[in-house]
């Protein structure tokens, strides 16, 4: 009887699964995302998935009600949706006969002039949440890439190698070029480990509105400049490197689970 | 006998005198056209003694026209700001800050639009939510604030700024930066501000919210701070942004309907229509004295209107369908078109 209930729950649980994902689609080509959410933008995170625009049709990611448009400035318009969820589709030349009911896959109007932005807001928690979490996963993607890292004190900027000898002290661990495009894997996690020992930590979830501006939850929730030095580059500021020897290791989760993860041998003295 | 005769045809020849001779109705609204000024770059330089009378935009063009209405200068910007004393132009660079002869008071390095409401300058970049003010004499940051949702209202007056916002909000901020009220009007099923106003005073604030009721919602400050003090369901359904103003001296709210305007009276909140067809895009107080004009856009069939104090139509009038603006200076109303700025005259007599 048990195992009755227990077959009834798992097929239920995996048709409401089913379901949610097949409620949802991609707005646009994946092979057109050219910025992913959580990224620096002229001194703020990026909202949501950048697309690149060749005047292509953009689709509404799942059935809902269009509750504003907007032609002035960039061209806007907003989708509510049932499960507490609102989209929006920024860059985007609109469909003039648009209803007020939209469904899954319809489309909404022509991408705009070089990008067009979407975004998804979840009403219930007042955040913007990483559009690529609630969008059907992606296949055939590559890895996301490790990008540069580098060691910086002061003036001293040291590219990590293999094996690096470098003084003790406070220093700086700046990663660029670890964001993707087109069909490369969005990394979702960046993680920074000192001799096994987790130094830092950044989740790309949300964003949301705090006393001091808007704050991206990693869980901990950090301004830009908590997240990106001045050029735009994500760093893990104060990190204390004592004398000895040891791993730095940095891995990056990315949108569909995958671990990458690249180590250098510091020398320390 | 012979002088009641008298009397009795002196009183007939009264009565058919004033039922039958117009009277004279006191003074009337004489409206007259005055002059047509091109929109365009006329490749001369202003002197910096002229003094500017009006400014005027369509699109991406805007003039500066002097007491004559002739065009003392022309700017061209996808992005730009314009003020009788100021004009903000948003380019790769930054924000150029101008004198209306060209001359640059400032460069802030920010990119975005840049937002213009009664003499006051926003720049808003709508992909990071950000909004600042910004002082147009010399072009420093007043505040900076981020806002998760997009903003959909944005009125301002000095030392008061009014944001609505899509997720239901608004926001009510001084000059320092500081909210001197967060206020959600609530009530309908899709929360989101769709129109707001500040009186000139800034101690009223009307706003258009939600869907599902669509609702007007009126705040007043009181003593311990703002207070609805009137509401009502304006049987909208606007997915838009919703025009409203406060009219007459700030003694009414004037928003847009299906296919009218409703005004309302601040004292006893009652509601009465215009009739307007179409989108309300311009109300201007006082053309001349105790009138009201409206600008309508109705699908290619635009509307100017002239109202008395009591709403009366004294004046109305078809316009091209391509009329961006009118624009008011001293008695002109100047009806921007296309590349063409048609100066009509009121006056009463």
């Amino acid at each position: 009887m048990n195992k009755v209930i227990r077959f009834l729950l798992v097929s239920f649980t995996l048709s409401v699964v089913v379901f949610t994902v097949d409620s949802r689609e991609w707005p646009d080509n994946p092979a057109y995302v050219q910025e992913p959410f959580g990224a620096a933008r002229g001194g703020h995170f990026s909202r949501g998935l950048s697309f690149l625009s060749e005047g292509q049709r953009v689709r509404s990611w799942s059935g809902g009600e269009v509750i504003w448009t907007s032609d002035s400035g960039d061209g806007l318009l907003v989708v509510e949706h049932e499960d507490g969820f609102r989209s929006s589709y920024s860059g985007i030349e609109m469909r003039p006969d648009l209803s007020r009911n939209v469904s899954r896959g319809e489309w909404l109007g022509y991408a705009g002039e070089d990008s067009w932005l979407f975004e998804i807001t979840d009403i219930k928690q007042s955040r913007i949440v990483d559009p690529i979490t609630l969008l059907p996963s992606r296949t055939n993607i590559s890895s996301a890439p490790v990008g540069i890292v580098e060691l910086v004190n002061g003036n001293r900027h040291l590219e990590l190698m293999d094996e690096v000898e470098l003084p003790p002290g406070r220093w700086t661990v700046v990663v660029s070029d670890f964001l993707s495009s087109g069909l490369i894997a969005i990394p979702v996690e960046v993680s920074l480990f000192w001799v096994g020992e987790s130094i830092g930590s950044l989740r790309f979830d949300a964003l949301e509105e705090s006393d001091n501006g808007v704050v991206l939850k990693t869980p901990e929730p950090f301004l830009f400049q908590h997240v990106y030095n001045p050029d735009g580059q994500l760093w893990f500021p104060d990190v204390l490197l004592n004398a000895g020897k040891g791993t730095l290791e940095l891995r990056i989760r990315d949108e569909i689970g995958r671990v990458v993860s690249r180590s250098w041998k510091l020398t320390v003295r | 006998m012979k002088q009641r005769g008298v009397f009795l045809i002196g009183l007939i020849l009264i009565t058919v005198y004033y039922f039958l001779f117009p009277r004279g109705s006191g003074k009337e609204l004489i409206v007259s056209p005055d002059s047509l000024t091109i929109l365009e770059a006329t490749g001369s330089t202003v002197s910096s003694s002229s003094t500017t009378a009006s400014v005027i935009r369509n699109g991406n063009n805007a003039g500066y026209l002097d007491s004559d209405h002739e065009l003392l200068n022309f700017f061209k910007a996808e992005r730009m700001a314009v003020d009788q004393h100021w004009i903000a132009v948003s380019g790769d660079n930054g924000l150029s800050l101008m004198e209306p002869d060209g001359r640059l008071i400032s460069r802030i390095p920010d990119t975005g639009y840049p937002v213009t409401r009664n003499g006051q300058l926003f720049l808003y970049r709508n992909d990071s939510g950000t909004l600042s003010k910004i002082n147009p004499q010399n072009g420093r940051r007043l505040w900076t604030k981020e806002f998760i949702s997009p903003i959909t209202v944005l009125d301002g007056i000095p030392g008061k700024t009014l944001v609505g916002l899509l997720d239901g909000r608004m926001e009510l901020i001084d000059d320092t930066g500081k909210a001197l009220l967060d206020y959600s009007p609530g009530g309908s099923r899709v929360e989101a501000v769709y129109g707001g106003a500040l009186s000139g005073d800034g101690s009223k604030i009307a706003l258009i919210s939600g869907l599902d009721p669509q609702r007007f919602v009126l705040l007043e400050e009181r003593k311990n701070g703002y207070r609805p003090v009137a509401h009502h369901d304006t049987g909208t359904d606007f997915r838009r942004l919703v025009s409203i103003d406060f009219i007459r001296n700030d003694r009414q709210v004037l928003y847009e309907n299906n296919g009218y305007v409703n005004v309302v009276n601040l004292n006893d909140y009652g509601i009465h229509p215009l009739n307007l067809s179409g989108r309300l895009v311009n109300v201007i107080d006082n053309p001349v004295r105790d009138t009201l004009l409206l600008f309508g856009k109705d699908e290619g069939n635009d509307t100017m209107k002239i109202l008395t104090r009591h709403d009366i139509t004294l004046f109305e009038s078809s316009l091209p369908s391509d009329t961006a603006e009118i624009v008011r200076d001293r008695d002109y109303a100047l009806i921007v078109s296309g590349n063409s700025i048609a100066v009509l005259g009121f006056s009463i007599r």
